[in-house]
C-alpha cells in the first residue's frame, strides 16, 4: 500500500513541485495551504498520514505551530514531520527540535534530496 | 330237229364259241390275274420290303427326331445356359426363339409318329387282305396315293426338321454373332470411355498440377511479401530502438531539468519571502515612526535614524529588485524552455510513437500474417484433400471397369464351354462349334482387353498414387515452411506489439509526469508573472521611501528612538543587508549547477533530529 505524504505551503507550486516528485516516486499526496487546512485534513483525512513536509512560513499558523498541535494529537503523536524552510539559523532549528519536527531541509533542495529524506523517514 | 334246234344250234355254236371264247378269256384273264397276282405279290413282297425299307427309314427319321428332340433339348438347355448367362439383350431374345420354335418341331414330329402309325396300320391291312385284289388294289392304290405324300411330307418333313435345326443354328450363330458385335462395340465404348477417363484424369491431374504450381508461385510471393515486411519491420524496430535511445538519453536531462526548474522556484517562493518579510518590516518601522514622530523630543533623532533606515531599506531594495529582475529573466527564460522542450518531447513521443508508427506496422504485420494463414488454410483444406479426392475417385472407378470386365469375360469364357460341350455332343463341326470356336476367340480378345486395361488402370493407379504422394510431400513440406513463415510473423507481431505495449507504457509513463510538469511550469510562469506584478506594485514603497529618505536629510537629526526600536532596526540591518541577500539568492538561484550540486547537498540543509 502506498504511503501518504500531507504536504503544507502557502506556495502552491512549491505543492505541485514536491507532490510531483512525491507522486512519481509512488507516494501518495494531500496539499494544504496552510497550517490550519493542515490540521483540518489531519483529522479528517480517510487515510492514515504517514508523513507531514511542512513550511515554515505560512499565513494564519506556521509551520512551527503547526508542529506544536500535531503533536498534541494522541492518534498523530508518532507521525513524522519534516520542516522545509529558507531559514537555516540554528536557533530556528531549536524551535523546530522543541516543537517536535522529525527533521530539517533548508531550501533550495534537489528533488533526489527531498525523496532521500523523505524514504529514509518512513522507513 | 327243229329249226329252233337249227336255230339254237348256231347260237349254241355261238354262245358256246362265246364261252369258249370267255373261258378262254376268262382262262386268259385267270392267267393274267396269276400274273397279275404273282406281280401283286412281286409287289406285294416288293412293297414289304419297300415298307421295311421305309420303316427303317421311319425309325431313322424318327431316331433323327430323337436326336433333334434331344438337340433340340440341348439347345434349349445351352439357351437356358445362355439366357442364365446373359439374362437380358440378345442372348435371352435368342433363347426365347428357340423355345418359340420348340413346339412347331415337336407338332410336327407328332404328325410324322402319327402318319407312321397310319402306314403300319394300312400295311397290316393290305397282308391280311391279299385275296381281296380289287380291295386290295384298291386299298393298294389308296395306301400308296397316300404313301405318296405321307413319303413326300416324311421327306419334307425330315427335310424340314434338318433345315430347321440348321436354320435354328444359324440364327443362333448369327444372334451369338450379334452378340459378340455388340459385345465388341461394348468393349469397344467401355475402351472409349476408360480412354476418356484417363485422358480426363491426366487433365485433372494437369489442372491439380497447375494449381499447385500457382499455389506455389503465390505462397513464394506472400513469403516475400513477408521477408520485406520482416525487413521492413526491422528497420522499423531499429529506428524505434534509436527513438527509444534517444528518450533514455532525454530522460536524464528532463530530470535535471526538473531539478533545475524546482530549484528555482523554491528561490522565487525564498524571495517573495524574503521581500514580503521586508514590506511588513517597512510596514512597521513607518507605523514606529508614526508613533515616534507623535513624541516632539525624540522627532529629530527619529527622523534622522528613518532617513539612514530609508536610504538602506531603498538601497536593499533595489539591489533585490535588480537581482530578481535578473532571476525572474532566467526563470523565465527557462521554463519556455523546459515547458517547450517538454512539450515537443511529448508530442513527439505520442505521434512518432504511440498511433502512428505502430499502428501501421501492426497492421502490416497482421495483414501478412493473415496472407500467410489463408495460404496454408487453401493449402491445407482444399488441394490436399481433393487431390486425395480425385484419386481415391479414380481409384474406384477403375476398379469398377475391372470388375465389369472381368464379369464380361467370365460370361464370355462360360458361353464358350457350353456351346464347345454341345459341338462335342454332336461330334461333328455344326455351327455349335463354329459358335463356340467364335465365342472362345471372343473371350480371349476379351481376357486379352481386359488383360491391357487391367495393366493400364495398374500404371494409372500408381502414377496417381505417385502423384498423391509427391503432393501430400510437396504440401507437408509447404505447410511447414508456412507455418515456420507463420510462427516467425506471430511472433514477430508479438514481440513488436509487446514492444508496443512497452513503449506505450513508457510514454504514458513519461508523458504524465511531463504534461503535470508542464502545467506546473505553466503555473509558474504564471505566479512568476504574478510575481512581477507584486514587485511592479511594490516599486511605488521605494519611491515613497526614496522621497522620504531626501525629506529627512533636511531634518535635524536627534537621538530619541527608543531601545527597542534600535534593536528592531539592527535586526532588519543584519537580516536584510546586501551581502545576505546576495548569498541567499546565490543558494536559491544558482545552487543546482553542477559546481554547486555538491554543496547544495551537504549535510547542512539537511537534518534530522
Amino acid at each position: 500500500m502506498n504511503k501518504t505524504i500531507l504536504t503544507v505551503d502557502d506556495s502552491s507550486t512549491m505543492r505541485q513541485m514536491v507532490g510531483i516528485t512525491l507522486k512519481g516516486a509512488g507516494f501518495g499526496v494531500l496539499e494544504a495551504g496552510d497550517g490550519v487546512e493542515a490540521l483540518d485534513k489531519l483529522r479528517s483525512a480517510a487515510r492514515p498520514i504517514d508523513l507531514v513536509l511542512t513550511d515554515l512560513n505560512m499565513p494564519r499558523m506556521d509551520g512551527i505551530e503547526l508542529t506544536r498541535q500535531i503533536r498534541l494529537l494522541d492518534h498523530l503523536r508518532g507521525v513524522p514531520i519534516i520542516l522545509l524552510t529558507t531559514e537555516s539559523s540554528p536557533e530556528m532549528k531549536q524551535r523546530g527540535k522543541s516543537a517536535g519536527a522529525t527533521g530539517w531541509i533548508v531550501k533550495p533542495f534537489q528533488p533526489q534530496q527531498l525523496l532521500d529524506v523523505v524514504t529514509k523517514v518512513i522507513r | 330237229m327243229q329249226w329252233t334246234h337249227l336255230v339254237q344250234l348256231p347260237i349254241a355254236d355261238y354262245v358256246i364259241g362265246q364261252a369258249l371264247r370267255l373261258r378262254h378269256g376268262a382262262s386268259e384273264q385267270r392267267a393274267a390275274l396269276g400274273l397279275d397276282l404273282e406281280r401283286l405279290a412281286t409287289g406285294r413282297e416288293q412293297l414289304l420290303g419297300w415298307s421295311q425299307q421305309t420303316e427303317a427309314g421311319f425309325l431313322r427319321i424318327g431316331q433323327f427326331v430323337a436326336d433333334s428332340y434331344q438337340l433340340l433339348n440341348t439347345l434349349r438347355e445351352a439357351g437356358l445356359n445362355i439366357r442364365r448367362t446373359a439374362s437380358e439383350g440378345p442372348i435371352g431374345q435368342n433363347v426365347q426363339a428357340l423355345e418359340r420354335m420348340a413346339p412347331g418341331a415337336f407338332e410336327l414330329l407328332a404328325e410324322a409318329a402319327l402318319a407312321q402309325r397310319r402306314l403300319i396300320a394300312g400295311l397290316e391291312s393290305t397282308s391280311t387282305q391279299v385275296g381281296d385284289l380289287e380291295k386290295g388294289q384298291h386299298e393298294l392304290a389308296t395306301i400308296l396315293r397316300g404313301l405318296g405324300p405321307l413319303a413326300t411330307l416324311l421327306s419334307i418333313d425330315s427335310t424340314t426338321g434338318a433345315e430347321s435345326a440348321r436354320a435354328s443354328s444359324q440364327t443362333l450363330a448369327a444372334e451369338l454373332t450379334q452378340i459378340n458385335e455388340r459385345l465388341r462395340t461394348w468393349l469397344d465404348e467401355q475402351a472409349d470411355q476408360i480412354a476418356a477417363a484417363r485422358v480426363e484424369s491426366r487433365n485433372q491431374a494437369t489442372a491439380l498440377l497447375a494449381g499447385l504450381a500457382a499455389r506455389e508461385t503465390a505462397v513464394v510471393h506472400q513469403k516475400t511479401q513477408c521477408m520485406t515486411g520482416v525487413a521492413h519491420l526491422g528497420q522499423e524496430q531499429a529506428r524505434l530502438s534509436l527513438l527509444s535511445s534517444r528518450i533514455e538519453e532525454l530522460v536524464p536531462a528532463v530530470e535535471a531539468c526538473l531539478g533545475q526548474v524546482m530549484v528555482a522556484l523554491q528561490g522565487h517562493d525564498a524571495v517573495r519571502q524574503r521581500l514580503e518579510h521586508c514590506c511588513a518590516g517597512i510596514a512597521e518601522l513607518d507605523g514606529q515612526v508614526t508613533r515616534d514622530l507623535d513624541h516632539p523630543v525624540s522627532a529629530p533623532t527619529a527622523l534622522a535614524f528613518l532617513s539612514r533606515l530609508s536610504t538602506l531599506e531603498a538601497h536593499q531594495l533595489s539591489s533585490i529588485r535588480a537581482v530578481i529582475e535578473e532571476m525572474m529573466q532566467r526563470l523565465s527564460d527557462g521554463l519556455r524552455t523546459a515547458v517547450s522542450g517538454l512539450a515537443n518531447l511529448v508530442g513527439s513521443l505520442e505521434s512518432g510513437v504511440g498511433a502512428g508508427a505502430f499502428a501501421a506496422l501492426t497492421a502490416t504485420v497482421q495483414q501478412i500474417s493473415e496472407l500467410v494463414q489463408g495460404a496454408l488454410d487453401t493449402e491445407s483444406q482444399l488441394l490436399a484433400p481433393a487431390l486425395h479426392r480425385s484419386t481415391e475417385a479414380a481409384r474406384a472407378l477403375f476398379a469398377a471397369y475391372r470388375t465389369e470386365l472381368k464379369t464380361i469375360d467370365s460370361d464370355l469364357a462360360l458361353s464358350a464351354v457350353n456351346a464347345q460341350i454341345q459341338s462335342s455332343r454332336n461330334g461333328t463341326e455344326s455351327a455349335l462349334n463354329i459358335l463356340g470356336a467364335h465365342a472362345g476367340a471372343i473371350s480371349l480378345e476379351a481376357r486379352q482387353i481386359s488383360t491391357r486395361r487391367a495393366a493400364e488402370f495398374t500404371r494409372l493407379e500408381d502414377d496417381l498414387a505417385l502423384l498423391s504422394r509427391q503432393m501430400d510431400a510437396e504440401g507437408a513440406a509447404r505447410s511447414t515452411i508456412g507455418h515456420q513463415l507463420l510462427e516467425q510473423a506471430h511472433q514477430t507481431r508479438d514481440g513488436l506489439a509487446d514492444a508496443e505495449r512497452d513503449m506505450n507504457t513508457q510514454v504514458q509513463t513519461i508523458a504524465q509526469p511531463a504534461q503535470q510538469l508542464q502545467q506546473g511550469l505553466l503555473s509558474v510562469l504564471a505566479e512568476v508573472e504574478e510575481f512581477g506584478r507584486a514587485f511592479t506594485v511594490a516599486a511605488p514603497i521605494q519611491e515613497s521611501l526614496d522621497r522620504l529618505s531626501r525629506a529627512a536629510e533636511h531634518l535635524p537629526l536627534a537621538p530619541y528612538f527608543s531601545q527597542k526600536s534600535e534593536s528592531r532596526v539592527e535586526a532588519l540591518r543584519s537580516r536584510y543587508s546586501l551581502a545576505a541577500e546576495r548569498q541567499l539568492h546565490d543558494e536559491a538561484i544558482w545552487s543546482d549547477s553542477p559546481d554547486r550540486k555538491d554543496e547544495s547537498a551537504a549535510d547542512s540543509s539537511v537534518e534530522l533530529f
